[in-house]
Formats: structure tokens, sequence, C-alpha cells
């Protein structure tokens, strides 16, 4: 086991001296041009800049712009009797364009909220 | 004036603090810094020669630099322990496989030491799949002659942790050239 032992001692002793006796010449290795690479964190963060971008900027362009048109809009009441667009010229979604509901006359209270000017609201009858 | 580990002085910075010229001392320990740089670079000699050459150009352009608070030869080794170490983390080279070719097939141990024979690109191969850290320890100290102290200096760790990484290693090294018929007498 001993002779194994210092074979192995030995060994790396020679794979070290092989090793030196490989080394490229000095001056040559100081004067060629430096590798440059890119490391891969680099490269991961150039791809999460970039996806980040365009993902931020697909929602930028895809948001509709709203332009309210009174602040405390957020409670509308909405006389079916009138045509709404009377009332609500700037806010045109389609379902306020068209005829009341029949048989159904008064007014109808219509609670908006921001996040709902894109979605078909609840109607709540009113007594007139 | 700094003594390094043949005895010999230099002096690393020059009386005005500016740096000497070190060019010749890294000369003289090339081809040991090579041969640990291939140690650090799991065997790939394409990848060593970046290494080492980072490390010159850190050295040679200040970025290291040397203080004397150990020999040359150890602050050398640590600082392209460090370069590999940084290189190991970049993709380029985590792609690449070790290139073993280049060592000879056998080599005959000195009949005078031993009447063993040693397979080194099998010695390679059984020291490339060690723990990394029990590794450069055994390449350390039986390949370029270093005590565990400075050995220590070299991996940034406790003198104590250096020698339980070479009896480790050692144990585990043997085990695996033994399993393989690596050695044979």
């Amino acid at each position: 086991m001993n002779e194994q032992r210092d074979g192995i001692e030995r060994g790396i002793r020679e794979l070290a001296r092989h090793r030196e006796s490989h080394a490229p010449d000095f001056d040559r290795l100081i004067e060629r041009p430096v590798p440059h690479r890119r490391p891969l964190r680099q490269w991961v963060w150039m791809a999460a800049s970039a996806v980040t971008a365009a993902a931020l900027l697909a929602v930028i362009l895809s948001r509709p712009v709203f332009v309210d048109p009174d602040p405390e809009w957020q409670h509308v009441v909405v006389d079916w009797r009138v045509p709404t667009d009377v009332f609500l010229p700037d806010l045109d979604p389609p379902w306020f364009s068209g005829p009341p509901p029949l048989g159904r006359e008064g007014l109808i209270v219509y609670t908006a909220t921001r996040s709902s000017d894109l979605e078909i609201p609840t109607l709540q009858e009113e007594s007139p | 004036m700094v003594t390094h580990a043949k005895g010999q002085e230099i002096r690393p910075l020059d009386s005005d603090g500016t740096p000497g010229d070190v060019r010749p001392w890294l000369k003289e320990h090339h081809g040991a810094a090579f041969a640990w740089a291939v140690s650090c670079c799991n065997g790939d000699r394409t990848m060593a020669e970046d290494v080492l050459q980072t490390s010159y150009l850190k050295i040679l352009d200040g970025r290291a630099r040397f203080r004397g608070e150990s020999s040359f030869r150890t602050w050398l080794f640590s600082v392209v322990r460090n370069t590999a170490r940084d290189a190991a983390r970049s993709f380029w080279h985590r792609k690449r496989r070790p290139i073993t070719e280049w060592a000879p097939r056998t080599v005959e141990i000195r009949p005078e030491e031993t009447n063993a024979e040693l397979d080194l690109e099998q010695l390679a191969r059984a020291l490339d799949r060690l723990p990394r850290r029990q590794a450069q320890v055994l390449s350390l100290v039986y390949g370029h002659g270093l005590v565990l102290r400075e050995v220590a200096e070299v991996l940034g760790i406790s003198q104590g942790s250096a020698s339980t990484h070479l009896h480790r290693g050692k144990r585990r090294l043997r085990a695996r050239l033994g399993r393989s018929a690596g050695v044979r007498r």
C-alpha cells in the first residue's frame, strides 16, 4: 500500500512536471490577443432586459387611452328616455348606444369605475 | 525586499511605491504556473492558457499586486486560482470539455524510486473527478511541493482544512486508482 501511495504521489509530481514542460512560450502568451468572451450572466441579463423592455412596450402600446371627461363620474345616472349619447358623449362604449330596453323607462343608475370601463356594466333600475 | 520560495530576493514594489518589473519572476515560475492553471481548469489546456494570460495581464497592469505577504509563487498561484474560478463561471468555459489527449499514455516512474508504473492520463482523469479542493491540495502538495501553510494561503482556507482535504483526497484517489488498476506493481 505504501508503494502504491508513493506511486500516486510521484505520479502527481510527474504529471505536474509533464504539464510544466508543455507550457506555452511566455512572451507569446503575453502578447497574443486577449480572448474576449461574454460570461453567461451577461447574456442572461441582456436577454432578460430585452424581454422586459419589449413586454413593457407592448403593455403601454396596447393600453387604451381613456380620457375622463369628469373626475367625478363614478356615479352616472342614465336616463334611458333620452338618447344616452347626449349625456355621455365622450364615453362611447357600445353598450350605451342603441334604444333603451323594451318596457323599461325611467332612470337607471350605473355605477362605473375606472377598472370596469372595458366591461359591460351591471345595470340597476331605480325609481324615476 | 522579499524572499521568494527559492531563497532569492525580489522587489515587488520600487522604493517610490511603483510596481517593479515582475516579468522575470513571472517567467521563472511560468512552467509551474501553467501546470497549476491546468490543475485549476480540470486538465483543459486551452482554458489554462486563457487563465494564465489573464492572470499575467492582471499582474502586469497592476490589478493584482504582490505585497510581499507571502512568497511570490504562493501569491502567483492564488491569482491563477482566482482567475480560473472566475473563468469557470463563464458560459464558454462551462461548455468545454477537458482536453487530456496532449498527455502521454503512460510515463515510467523513475525505477530508482519505485517500481510502480503509472498511467498519467488515468491519474489526471482520477484527479479531475475528485472534489475540486481535494484535487487542488494534492496538486499543490505533491505536484508543486508546497507545504500546508502555503496551500492554505493559495486556496484561502485554514491549514487544518487543507490537511483534511489532503488526507481525504489521497484516500479517495488511492481507492479509485486501486479499483481501476491504474497503479501496477
